[in-house]
Formats: C-alpha cells, sequence, structure tokens
C-alpha cells in the first residue's frame, strides 16, 4: 500500500511555516530525536526516488533508504551547516546506494538473457530510421535497465548519475567524493563498459 | 560510431523515465522503530578501519621509495615517472577500497 504525496492548500502553506532543517537537527541534537520523524517525511520521497535507480526489488529500496536514515542519525552530529543538508544527506544517500551496488554485485548471477519481442522491434525500427525518435520509449528503457545490472558499480553509478539525472561532473565529484579527473576516467569507461554489454546483448546485428 | 548512437539514443529513452517519489504506508515508524533499535556506533571501529586504509597507503609509500631507491642503484629499473604514476594508482585503490579496473588490452602494431 502507497500513498501518494499531492500537496493541498494547506500543505502548501505547512511547508512555508514549518521549521527550517537547521532547528530540527538543532532540536534533536538537544535530545528531541522524535523530531527526527519530521526529517524523513521531508526527505524519504527523494530519497525512494533515487534508490529506485539502482535497486528494483521493493525491500531492497526499502532498506536502501532505512540505511540512509540511520547513517544520517548517527552522524548528524558532523553536519556544520555550512552546505545544505539536502546536499548532505544526498551524498549519503549516494554512498549507501554505491555500497548496495557493490554487495548486490558481489551475489549476483550472471543473467545476460535474450532479446524480447518489444527490444527486438525497438532496435528494428532504430535500424529502419537512426534519427527518428523511438516508437516504444518502455522497450529501451527495459534495454538500458538491464545493461546497467551487467555495469561494473561504479560504471553504473557514474551512468546513472551523468546520463540519466543529467548531473554536471562537479556535482557528481562533489556526491561521490571522487575527483572531477576520475569522475571524467570513470564514464569514459562505463561508456565503452555499456558499448561493450550491448555488443554481448545481440545488438549490433541491428546496426 | 553506430553503437555509440545506439547507446545515446537508448540512454536518451531512459532519461524520460521520473522516478516515482511513492513511500510505503507508515515508513517514517520503521525507520524511528530502526533507529531506537540500532546498537550505538564504536568510535574504535572507525579508528581501526581508518588505521587500515593508512596502513595500505603507507605500505605503497614503502614500495614506491623502496622501488625509487633500488632504481638509484641499477640502471635497469624502469624511469621513476613510471614508478609515480603506478604507486599514485595503488594509492587510488587504497583510499577508494575500490577493486582496480582492467584497462583494454593494447592492439598489436602492425607488422613490418
Amino acid at each position: 500500500m502507497a500513498r501518494l504525496l499531492c500537496p493541498g492548500p494547506e500543505q502548501i502553506l505547512a511547508a512555508f511555516m514549518e521549521p527550517s532543517d537547521a532547528s530540527v537537527i538543532a532540536a534533536i541534537r538537544a535530545g528531541d530525536s522524535g523530531r527526527f520523524e519530521e526529517l524523513v517525511c521531508r526527505y524519504q520521497p527523494r530519497l525512494f526516488a533515487t534508490a529506485r535507480r539502482y535497486a528494483r526489488r521493493q525491500d531492497e529500496i526499502e532498506d536502501i533508504v532505512q540505511q540512509v536514515f540511520v547513517k544520517v542519525f548517527q552522524n548528524l552530529d558532523s553536519w556544520r551547516g555550512d552546505a545544505p543538508f539536502e546536499h548532505w544527506i544526498m551524498r549519503i544517500a549516494v554512498r549507501v546506494c554505491y555500497d548496495a551496488l557493490r554487495a548486490h554485485q558481489r551475489n549476483r548471477e550472471d543473467s545476460m538473457t535474450q532479446l524480447s519481442p518489444e527490444e527486438s522491434d525497438w532496435l528494428e525500427h532504430h535500424a529502419a530510421a537512426p534519427e527518428a525518435s523511438g516508437i516504444d520509449a518502455a522497450a529501451a528503457r527495459s534495454l538500458v535497465a538491464r545493461a546497467f545490472e551487467q555495469l561494473a558499480p561504479a560504471s553504473r553509478l557514474i551512468l546513472t548519475l551523468l546520463e540519466l539525472e543529467d548531473r554536471p561532473v562537479k556535482e557528481i565529484a562533489a556526491l561521490t567524493g571522487w575527483s572531477v579527473p576520475l569522475v571524467k576516467v570513470r564514464a569514459f569507461r562505463a561508456r565503452a563498459e555499456m558499448r561493450r554489454i550491448l555488443t554481448r546483448m545481440g545488438v549490433e546485428k541491428y546496426l | 560510431m553506430k553503437l555509440e548512437g545506439l547507446r545515446q539514443k537508448l540512454v536518451r529513452a531512459a532519461r524520460q523515465q521520473t522516478m516515482s517519489e511513492q513511500v510505503p504506508y507508515a515508513f517514517e515508524q520503521r525507520i524511528l522503530h530502526a533507529i531506537r533499535s540500532a546498537p550505538p556506533r564504536d568510535p574504535f571501529l572507525a579508528w581501526v578501519a581508518g588505521l587500515w586504509r593508512a596502513a595500505f597507503c603507507a605500505l605503497a609509500i614503502a614500495a614506491a621509495t623502496g622501488t625509487w631507491h633500488w632504481g638509484q642503484t641499477n640502471d635497469s629499473a624502469p624511469p621513476i615517472e613510471t614508478l609515480v604514476i603506478a604507486d599514485a594508482d595503488l594509492l587510488e585503490v587504497a583510499v577508494l577500497g575500490d577493486l582496480p579496473e582492467l584497462d583494454e588490452p593494447l592492439a598489436e602494431p602492425p607488422a613490418p
């Protein structure tokens, strides 16, 4: 059962009147740990959207979000307030997602399956008109999702941030803790890795 | 080149998809319960993890200086630039805690 977040006028008004992150954190530091719920309610939709990029199963997604909030709570004293709390929590989220990808890779079985009929249709359409936009975007997304499953964790992280979320390199460097040149090198390698995976999946015969 | 065009087209299609922000019912209660039942962080463990990383860095530096010293007394040793770059890679691995990635194999030079 899921809750749809659709803010009404009262909620919009409340958003202007709600206490800032800094004041809530100050209260939690002072011992009122129950107020952490406010931070959870504020950031959980965004964290769920982020976690869904890296995991498919609902229980995995929930575990990632829970782990992020537990880490946030445990490290709350290290937030100094010189950067927005949102940036700080997103850095932790990216780190937890990366760790989850690495753990998932260790348990992963190599599952290189055949192209589905929809994916084959999409590729045939691409072969007929490479410049035209795709007819069935769902088939393309499924193909990308399966290719991403085969990527190394660092490659998947970098392509998700850079190409799916369209974030600038500097921001990715801040989120991951990697240097800007390292982000660029890893992006270059990740693109090459994805091309190799697509070749293994048999897309080359449609080119 | 065609493959890269296809890859970019696929990624463009995937970028159109916005991830759902739906939250399971009463998820915040689960988080609060997890926080209350989580054991307190042991600062000793963080200290040990830091020491391990420092140990790897120290090993890399010792290997670099040892090899450089050996190179000073041996003409057949590789040039210092090669050693420094190799050790920078080792340091990156030690600091990031990541496995090294294999580069693509170099193409064979054409036969004369």
